[in-house]
C-alpha cells in the first residue's frame, strides 16, 4: 500500500483542447479578420461578434482549467473537473487497468503530455479520465503507480517495424490518413504528375495501357499512394518500439513525433490474439496483440506487444508473464475428408461460378463494353478467390479448445487469427447448426471476449457432442447433453 | 439440467397480433393504392403473399423453436427451425436482466426477457410469467 499524497499542477494547455471548437471554426476567420483590421481600421459585425465569442470561450476555458485538480491520495486518485457543476472522481489504483501517457511533437516544446486513466471493473458506468500534465509530473504518476521496478527492455530494429508496417498496413486506412495529401498533390502535379506515372505503369506493362480503362489506372495509383501513406503512418507512429514486461505490468513506449506510453496490468488482460494479414501469412510473420479491459466511452484498449516476428519467436512467450498464453485441453477440428473439404469451399466455389457467368455472357451480350465489363468483374472475382482461401483456411488450420484458456484458431474478417482467452474472461458461446450440420453431427462456434469490445472469433464444422461437453465441463455443469442433438 | 421452459402456443399468438396490427397501415396503403390503379396489384398480391407466410409459417417455426434451459452454473436458449442456434451463457458472465411486457402480452399474462452479458444482449420472447419470474430469480441468485 502506498502512502505518499501527490499534487499535480495542471498544464496550461487544457485550455487548447476546450477551445478546440472554436479553434476548428471560428478561429481562422477571427484572425483574418484582426489581420485586417490592423491594417486597415475596417471593423464589420462578423468580427465583433468572433470577438465576444472568443473571449467568451477563452472567459470559461481558464475557470476550467482553475478548476480541474489532479490528487494522488496513497492509493487512490482524485480528479476533479468542473467550475459550476463540480465532478469529482475517486478512483483506486488497484482499479486501473491501464493509464497512457502520450505527447505529440507539438506538446515537446511546452512540456506537457496528455495522461489517460482507463479503469477496470464490472460495473456500467464508464468515464474517460483524461488530462493534461507536465511531463516530469505524469512520468512521476506512472512511477508512483506502477513502482520504479526495473523491466526488462525488449526492442524492435526499424527493418522490423517498417516490415510490420508493409505487412500491416491497408490501403483503405491508408485512403483516410492520405485523401488530402492525394488530392493536393494531385491539384500541385497536375496531369504532368499524373501522366508521368502513368507512363511508368504502361512501360512496366503494356496490357495496362491498351487493355484496361485509363479510370483502372487512376484507381491502382490512388491505391498504391493510399497504401504508402499507411506504410508512412504507421511506421512512423510505431518508430522506437519498446516493450518493457514485469511480474505484474507491461509498458509499451513508441513513436517519433506522437510520442506514447502505455502501462497496464496482467492481470487486466482480457485476450491475446496472434495475428496474420493476407501478406504477413506469404512471409510467414506474425504480430502480437493484447486485449486489455476498460470501460472508457472507447471501449477496450488493444496493445500490439510484438509488431512482427516468426512465430517460434512468439510462442509462448514467456517474459510477457501471461500465464495461458499456452494451448490446453483437447483440440477440436474439422473432420478430415473430401465431404468436409467441400462443405467449406461450395459457397466460395458457387460464388466464382455465379460471377464468372455473369461476366461472362455480360461481355458476349455487349461485347463493345467488353473491357468495362471485365474491370467491374475483376474485384469481385479476386473476392470470390480470397474468399476460397479463406474457407480453406479455416478447413486446414481452423481448430479450439475448451479448457482453462480457450484456444481458436481461424480465418477472421481480413486476418488469419490465434485467440488465447481465459475461460473466466469469455461472454457468450453460440453453437449455430444448418440442417446438413446436423446430420453430421457439426456445428460452427462463435466465442466472444466478456469485455466492451467484445472480440469474437467464429471456427466452423466443429464436432457438436465433444464440445459443448467440453463447454460444459469448464462451466461446471453436469456435461450431459440435454435434448436431441440431431433436431 | 435444473429447468427446461419451452415458449407456450399463447407467444404465437401473440405475434401473430402483433404483425397483423403492424401491416394493417400497409395493407390499407395497398388496398387503396390498387383502387386507384391496377398496375399495383401485382405488388399488393406478392405483399399479401409475404404476410400470410410470415403469419402463418415463419412465426409460429420461429416462436415455437425457442427453448430455455437453466443448468447449475448456465443458461443456454435454443432458437431457430433451419438453422439453430444455441447460446450458452455462463451465470457469472451475465450483467443484468430485464423483465418486459406490453398491454396485449399481459392480457396473456406473458412477458420476455432481455440478458445482457457485457457488449451482448440476448432476447428472449414473452413467456407465461411465473417461468420469466422464475428464470429471474435463478440469474438473481448466481449473480455475484
Amino acid at each position: 500500500m502506498n502512502d505518499r499524497n501527490l499534487s499535480f499542477k495542471i498544464h496550461p494547455f487544457n485550455i487548447v483542447f476546450d477551445l478546440k471548437i472554436f479553434l476548428a471554426v471560428a478561429a481562422l476567420p477571427f484572425l483574418a479578420t484582426a489581420v485586417k483590421y490592423l491594417f486597415t481600421g475596417v471593423i464589420n459585425i462578423g468580427f465583433t461578434v468572433e470577438a465576444v465569442l472568443a473571449v467568451f470561450f477563452v472567459f470559461f476555458a481558464v475557470l476550467r482549467l482553475k478548476s480541474i485538480e489532479f490528487l494522488v491520495l496513497g492509493d487512490i486518485i482524485s480528479v476533479q473537473k468542473g467550475f459550476f457543476l463540480k465532478h469529482r472522481a475517486q478512483i483506486p489504483v488497484s482499479k486501473l487497468s491501464a493509464v497512457t501517457v502520450k505527447q505529440s511533437f507539438w506538446e515537446i516544446p511546452f512540456g506537457s503530455a496528455c495522461v489517460t486513466l482507463n479503469t477496470e471493473g464490472k460495473s456500467l458506468y464508464n468515464d474517460n479520465f483524461r488530462v493534461r500534465l507536465y511531463k516530469r509530473d505524469a512520468f512521476r504518476l506512472l512511477e508512483h503507480i506502477y513502482g520504479t521496478e526495473k523491466r526488462p527492455a525488449v526492442r524492435f530494429s526499424a527493418k522490423t517495424l517498417l516490415l510490420s508496417a508493409l505487412l500491416s498496413s491497408s490501403a483503405v486506412s491508408g485512403l483516410f490518413i492520405g485523401v488530402p495529401f492525394i488530392t493536393r498533390l494531385g491539384k500541385l502535379f497536375g496531369k504532368a504528375f499524373s501522366k508521368a506515372v502513368l507512363d511508368g505503369i504502361s512501360s512496366f506493362s503494356k496490357k495496362f495501357n491498351t487493355y484496361f480503362p485509363p479510370l483502372f489506372n487512376i484507381l491502382i495509383l490512388i491505391l498504391l499512394l493510399a497504401y504508402g501513406f499507411a506504410v508512412l503512418y504507421t511506421f512512423v507512429k510505431a518508430l522506437n518500439f519498446r516493450l518493457f514486461a514485469g511480474k505484474e505490468y507491461i509498458e509499451v513506449r513508441s513513436g517519433l513525433f506522437i510520442r506514447q506510453i502505455t502501462v497496464f496490468k496482467t492481470s487486466a488482460v482480457t485476450d491475446i490474439t496472434v495475428e496474420q494479414t493476407f501478406l504477413m501469412y506469404l512471409v510467414k510473420r506474425y504480430m502480437l496483440s493484447v486485449g486489455v479491459a476498460s470501460f472508457d466511452r472507447k471501449g477496450d484498449k488493444k496493445s500490439i506487444l510484438i509488431p512482427c516476428a516468426a512465430y517460434h519467436r512468439l510462442n509462448g512467450a514467456a517474459f510477457l508473464n501471461l500465464p495461458y498464453f499456452k494451448q490446453s485441453g483437447v483440440i477440436l477440428r474439422p473432420l478430415r475428408s473430401k465431404s468436409s473439404f467441400l462443405r467449406f469451399i461450395k459457397v466460395p466455389l458457387l460464388l466464382f461460378a455465379i460471377i464468372s457467368f455473369a461476366v461472362l455472357t455480360a461481355a458476349a451480350a455487349v461485347p463493345y463494353f467488353e473491357r468495362f465489363i471485365l474491370f467491374l468483374g475483376l474485384p469481385f472475382l479476386f473476392a470470390a478467390v480470397y474468399l476460397s482461401f479463406y474457407f480453406y483456411y479455416n478447413y486446414r488450420y481452423g481448430k479450439i479448445s475448451i479448457s482453462d484458456t480457450v484456444y481458436v484458431r481461424a480465418a477472421h474478417r481480413a486476418a488469419f487469427k490465434e485467440m488465447y482467452i481465459p475461460f473466466e474472461n469469455i461472454g457468450i458461446i453460440k453453437l449455430s447448426r444448418g440442417i446438413f450440420a446436423r446430420k453430421k453431427g457439426s456445428c460452427n462456434a462463435k466465442v466472444s471476449v466478456n469485455s466492451k469490445r467484445a472480440n469474437r472469433i467464429k471456427v466452423w464444422h466443429i464436432n457438436y457432442r465433444s464440445l459443448k461437453s467440453g463447454i460444459f465441463v469448464q462451466i461446471g455443469n453436469n456435461a450431459e447433453i440435454c435434448g436431441n442433438n440431431n433436431q | 439440467m435444473l429447468l427446461k421452459i419451452k415458449v407456450p402456443q399463447k407467444t404465437v399468438l401473440l405475434w401473430q397480433i402483433r404483425t397483423a396490427l403492424a401491416s394493417t397501415v400497409f395493407s390499407v396503403l395497398s388496398f387503396y393504392l390498387c383502387l386507384i390503379s391496377l398496375y399495383f396489384l401485382i405488388f399488393a398480391v406478392i405483399y399479401c403473399i409475404l404476410l400470410i407466410l410470415i403469419i402463418f409459417f415463419f412465426i409460429p417455426y420461429h416462436i415455437l423453436s425457442y427453448e430455455i434451459e437453466i443448468y447449475e452454473e448456465s443458461l443456454v436458449v435454443r432458437r431457430g427451425f433451419i438453422i439453430k442456434a444455441e447460446y450458452i451463457i455462463p451465470f457469472k458472465r451475465f450483467v443484468y436482466a430485464t423483465e418486459y411486457s406490453t398491454p396485449i402480452s399481459r392480457k396473456f399474462k406473458l412477458s420476455g426477457l432481455t440478458v445482457r452479458i457485457s457488449r451482448s444482449i440476448l432476447i428472449i420472447p414473452e413467456i407465461d410469467i411465473r417461468e420469466t419470474a422464475k428464470i429471474m430469480s435463478y440469474l438473481g441468485d448466481k449473480d455475484e
